[in-house]
């Protein structure tokens, strides 16, 4: 005679629950519900097994049952399929996530990086140097640079202020003996400007010159200089000096005969080297600000 | 609230459903479990078969009902009767005679 598979699966979920119970208890258990399954059918011939086996319950709760009730611990419900894959998915996708952040950390650091030839950013992906763009394939793209000089007197009276604007590049600046101020510049676009604002500013202009690489005097003047990315060295100011970018590596290389004050601030990097700043009345105030990069004394 | 009385009701049926089985199965001598679900069926004692096998296999074990199996005829299948053992005879003495006390004491109260 056979049996109702569904019958026969509950007996068999039922049998694995009783584990912890001897061979010999559980056939019996086994057989007796059989049993009861069996007999309820002849009597009740309208109801089918699965409502039978509903009413008995769950395999798992009712094994749990019979071994609460010979003060057994019961077995750990028993974890679905699907449960168990979803983990294995969850934290398999963490892992892989994981895994994937640290070979972008660690291909792209650091995300920029200045030194004497040139700008490297996102490690290396891309590096400027001078006027030359060279991506990590070694492909590289050179501008036809043109060099751009001019001179300008600047009238001390009249002038509180010197500004200069960049946009990317490697600025050097120093300062001159006399009230000039000059430019030599490498690089690609529309020549700089110079232009006298209102209220005795004046304002070297390098933002449409792409990569420049310049070499600038500087009056002995209150200086502003803001750039986005590049190197700016600054060589023994003279007078007061801002100077602020947000990615690249500023220079300073002080004047030993002068006293200064420095404001020094870097979110991302470092100040490198003994910068000493004096409180004196004499102390020529120093500004620099840099987001991503460093602060050097030379 | 309603809670705590399903489980007041828990409690109170779970001794008390176990003196009843016993005195069921006193009764008849000896019986086997859908038998006996159903005799306590037609009292209004409700007992769930995941309930009822359980208890009786520990009831087995502690040797307080003793059971065997038995076919009726050719074609049937084998049934598991139980019947009360010399300790399980005078467990029942015991308890009905605690119960008597309690149903005793019960009916004091409520007067």
């Amino acid at each position: 005679m056979s049996t109702d598979p569904k019958l026969e699966n509950y007996l068999a979920t039922l049998d694995k629950c009783l584990s912890g119970l001897k061979v010999s208890d559980r056939a019996d258990i086994i057989t007796e519900m059989k049993s009861h399954a069996l007999d309820s059918q002849e009597r009740h011939p309208e109801k089918n097994m699965q409502s039978i086996l509903a009413a008995l319950g769950e395999p798992e709760s009712v094994a749990n049952r019979f071994l609460i009730e010979r003060g057994l611990k019961p077995g750990k419900p028993a974890r679905t399929p699907i449960v168990k894959w979803l983990t294995i998915g969850f934290l398999g996708t963490m892992a892989l996530t994981f895994l994937f952040s640290l070979l972008v950390i660690w291909k792209f650091s650091p995300i920029i990086s200045v030194n004497d030839s040139g700008v490297r950013i996102l490690g290396g992906a891309i590096t400027i140097e001078g006027a030359e763009f060279t991506n990590s394939e070694g492909a590289s793209l050179k501008f036809n640079s043109s060099e751009i000089e001019g001179s300008q007197d600047i009238d001390p009276k009249s002038t509180k202020m010197v500004k200069v604007e960049f946009n990317s590049g490697k600025i050097d600046f120093g300062y001159s003996d006399d009230s000039e101020m000059s430019w030599s510049c490498k690089g690609q676009g529309a020549s700089p400007v110079l232009s006298a604002a209102k209220d005795g500013l004046v304002v070297l202009d390098l933002s449409m010159l792409a990569m420049a690489k310049c070499d600038i005097e500087l009056p002995n003047l209150p200086v502003e200089i803001k750039g986005l990315n590049g190197k700016i060295h600054v060589d023994e100011p003279q007078n007061a000096l801002s100077v602020a970018i947000n990615n690249g590596v500023i220079t300073i290389s002080p004047d030993d005969e002068l006293q200064y004050g420095y404001e020094l601030n870097v979110s991302n990097g470092k100040v490198i080297g003994d910068f000493k700043s004096s409180k004196g009345p004499k102390a020529i105030a120093i500004k620099a600000r840099v987001f991503n990069g460093n602060i050097e004394r030379q | 609230m309603a809670g705590d009385l399903e489980n007041w009701k828990t409690q109170i049926r779970k001794g008390y459903l176990e003196l009843c089985i016993l005195l069921l199965v006193q009764k008849h001598k000896r019986i086997y479990g859908l038998d006996l679900l159903e005799k306590l069926s037609a009292f209004d004692l409700v007992l769930k078969e995941g309930t009822l096998y359980p208890l009786l296999s520990r009831m087995t074990v502690d040797k307080i009902l003793s059971a065997t199996w038995e076919t009726e005829n050719v074609k049937g299948h084998p049934r598991k009767y139980y019947f009360l053992t010399k300790d399980g005879l005078a467990h029942l003495l015991t308890m009905k005679h605690e119960f008597k006390t309690m149903v005793k004491v019960f009916e004091q109260l409520i007067d």
